[in-house]
This record gives structure tokens, C-alpha cells and sequence, in this order.
């Protein structure tokens, strides 16, 4: 079963529990016909993870366009995703051996305030984009988990309600067992508390299983919008440390550096 | 002062001289180049916003607050990023010209450096420009 049957597979849920409700094909005990269709609705429309692939891509060559030596995602993803260096920007330091033959306000300034300190400017803007970039792959982990995750409820309770059918031709064993491993992926999966779903007892008709798939849905619902909330946290916790620290990210304009200006010239150091 | 001004020159001064032309006209202009690529390719993914917004529905209202939440705080982010790798890009360019009218009033200011600064000026006309920089994008204007 894969994701991309899941419309296909409500129906089969639908049909079963129909099924094991009724004592032959159409007539139903009273309280047992369902309809799972608006539990499974929301990700019948969840987002593809593959349309992160091109931002994700954008956010690479971007890191790669600023990436210096000095430079590396380690801090977010231990031993992992290290990015290349940019030559280029090695350019700055012919920069500062140049303007070391000058002196004055002007190229003192110029050398303090812009060249000497753009490798700190560098990195601490290359670190924003590794956020940037870590928040976009830790969201697209969570469709990718959440599309096995839903795949997977879905399979277990046509194998649960396939035990239920009067209909020798659906019947397999131990449908309770599934239930069990549907709390366990959910649990692996996106880390929420261990499902209450427990025992094959109180699962012993079709409500009682589609009551448990619902709880299930329910429960990984809570689960990848408290994964997101940390993602949120973590994107909020980057931008008030930005807003704290502009000053050592952003790199200064001529204008801003003092005597930077064609009316004040450098002058060169005597020999 | 070195060379404080106009009429002293001293052996090399030409050399000084083409070297601050070089590193205004080329090595910055580079190095800003860069910064508007990775500026460019901040903008590009302005369609993730987008997509989040696909997630909205998701879930009930509940939900939807920490899809919005998360939405919102990319998109801030990201415009704070890209901002500052256009600006950067931007002070790059404009120091590097900056030091450009510095050699140039110094060459101005003193004939034999100029004459010098001709004949470098040749060897400058080959290095090649970085004038293939594409006008950088602006951010999307996310939430504030």
C-alpha cells in the first residue's frame, strides 16, 4: 500500500466496516455503519514533500555562493550536509593585503569595520541560511513521516475490519496485533505519547475499531502540528536573535563606514 | 603621510595605486556577485510560503495556528536573509567603487602615476568585469 492509494483505500475501510456491521451485505446491526471519509479528508490534502525539493535546492546554492572555510551546518546536523567553499570569497583577503600598503581614517576604517571582520559577517550569515535550510527539510520529514503514518493506519484497519467481515474470503488473524503497531509507528515515527489503543477486548466491533482509528488519526493530527510548532519556535528563536545581533550580520555600507568617501582619501603607508 | 597628495610620487605609487583600482573593480564586485546569486536564490523559494499555505485546512483550527505560525516564521526569516544578502551584495559593489574613485583622483592628482596607471590601465582592461549581475530581487514582504 503506498500513500498514493489512500483515497482508494478510505473507500475500502468504508466498505469493510460496512461489511462487519451487517450480518450479510446490506443489512446493518443498529450504530454500525461508518463513513471515514472526513477522518481521512485533511491528508487527502496534506502538502507533497517533494515540493520542498526545489526551495531546498535554491537554499544549497545559496549556501554554496556565500560558503567559506569557515563556515559549516555541523552546529545543526552532527558529522552531516557540510557545505563547499566559495573561492571567491578568499578574493577579500588580496583586499586586505592591498589596503595594508594605505593609511588614514579612511582605509583604517575600511580595514576594521569591512574587510577584517567579514569572515565573522560571513559566517553568521551563512548560519541564518542553514536554518532556513535545516526548517525546510525537518518540515518536508514530516509530510514524508506523516504520509507512511496515515498509510500505514489505513492498512492496519482494513486488516482489523478484515477479520470482522462475515465474508470468509477477507479473513486473516490476530487483528488486534495491528492496532498495537499502528501506536508503535506513531510513536517512532513523530515522537507522541504511546497510544491508549491497547488490546483486541474493547476492539471487537467495527465502531470500536473505526473509534480507534479516529483516535489514531487524532492523535498523529496533534502530532504533526507539535512538530511544526518546534520547527516555528526554532525559525522565531533564529529571527529575535537576528534582530538582536544586525549589527554583526549585516555588512556595513560605505556610507557607514567612517571616511569611506571619495572626498577622503586614503592615503599609503610610508614605506 | 606616504603619498598625502597630489605631485609626490615615489617609485611603486603607480603600483599601490593599480592595485586599489583592482581590488575596488574586480575582487569586490566579485565577492558581491556572489552575494546577489545567494540573494537570488533566497528569492526563489518564495513559492514555499505558498505551498504552506496549502497546509492550512489541515486539521481544524487548532491546527491551523501552528500551520500559520510556522508559515509565517519562514517567511520572516527568509526576508531577513535575503535582505541582507542584497544589502550585502549592494555595500560590496559600492565600496569597491568607492575605492575605484580613490585611485583614480590619486592617479588624477599626480602625472607620473598617471602615466603609470595608462599603462596598467591596459592590463586592468583584461580583467574581466563581473557585470553579469542580475538585479536582485526583493523580499516578498512576508509578516511582521
Amino acid at each position: 500500500m503506498t500513500y498514493d492509494q489512500l483515497a482508494e483505500h478510505v473507500q475500502e475501510i468504508n466498505l469493510l466496516a460496512a461489511l462487519a456491521g451487517s450480518d450479510g451485505i446490506t443489512n446493518y446491526k443498529p450504530g454500525e455503519r461508518h463513513d471515514v471519509t472526513g477522518t481521512f479528508a485533511p491528508f487527502l490534502q496534506m502538502p507533497a514533500p517533494s515540493r520542498s525539493d526545489v526551495p531546498l535546492v535554491q537554499l544549497g546554492e545559496a549556501i554554496r555562493a556565500v560558503g567559506s572555510s569557515s563556515s559549516s551546518s555541523d552546529g545543526f546536523k552532527p558529522g552531516a550536509r557540510n557545505s563547499f567553499a566559495n573561492p571567491v570569497l578568499t578574493w577579500m583577503r588580496g583586499v586586505e593585503m592591498t589596503l595594508h600598503d594605505w593609511t588614514g581614517d579612511a582605509a583604517e576604517a575600511f580595514l576594521d569595520k569591512f574587510v577584517l571582520p567579514f569572515p565573522a559577517y560571513n559566517h553568521n550569515q551563512q548560519l541564518l541560511l542553514f536554518v532556513l535550510r535545516e526548517a525546510l527539510r525537518a518540515e518536508q520529514e514530516i509530510w514524508r513521516l506523516a504520509q507512511q503514518d496515515i498509510d500505514r493506519i489505513a492498512e492496519q484497519t482494513i486488516a482489523a475490519l478484515d477479520e470482522m467481515t462475515p465474508c470468509p474470503a477477507f479473513s486473516r488473524s490476530a487483528w488486534p496485533v495491528t492496532f498495537t503497531v499502528i501506536a508503535a509507528v506513531i510513536l517512532l515515527s513523530l515522537e507522541v505519547a504511546p497510544a491508549e489503543i491497547t488490546g483486541g477486548g474493547i476492539l471487537g466491533t467495527p465502531s470500536a475499531i473505526v473509534a480507534s482509528l479516529e483516535k489514531a488519526v487524532a492523535r498523529l493530527t496533534k502530532a504533526i502540528a507539535a512538530e511544526r510548532e518546534k520547527i516555528a519556535t526554532s525559525l522565531q528563536q533564529a529571527s529575535q536573535a537576528l534582530s538582536q545581533n544586525r549589527a554583526i550580520v549585516e555588512l556595513p555600507s560605505p556610507q557607514g563606514i567612517h571616511g569611506l568617501r571619495c572626498d577622503r582619501l586614503l592615503r599609503l603607508r610610508e614605506p | 603621510m606616504g603619498h598625502g597628495g597630489a605631485g609626490r610620487h615615489r617609485p611603486g605609487f603607480a603600483t599601490d595605486l593599480h592595485n586599489l583600482y583592482k581590488a575596488g573593480r574586480r575582487d569586490l564586485p566579485v565577492i558581491a556577485a556572489a552575494y546577489g546569486e545567494a540573494n537570488n536564490c533566497v528569492a526563489g523559494t518564495g513559492g514555499v510560503s505558498e505551498a504552506m499555505r496549502g497546509a492550512e485546512p489541515f486539521g481544524g483550527t487548532a491546527v491551523r495556528d501552528a500551520f500559520v505560525q510556522l508559515r509565517d516564521a519562514f517567511v520572516q526569516l527568509r526576508d531577513d536573509v535575503q535582505t541582507i544578502l542584497g544589502r550585502g551584495s549592494v555595500a560590496l559593489n559600492e565600496t569597491g567603487q568607492a575605492l575605484c574613485r580613490a585611485a583614480e583622483t590619486y592617479a588624477g592628482a599626480d602625472a607620473e602615476a598617471m602615466r603609470e596607471m595608462k599603462l596598467i590601465g591596459n592590463d586592468l582592461a583584461q580583467v574581466p568585469r563581473p557585470s553579469s549581475l542580475r538585479p536582485l530581487r526583493r523580499p516578498t514582504g512576508g509578516p511582521r
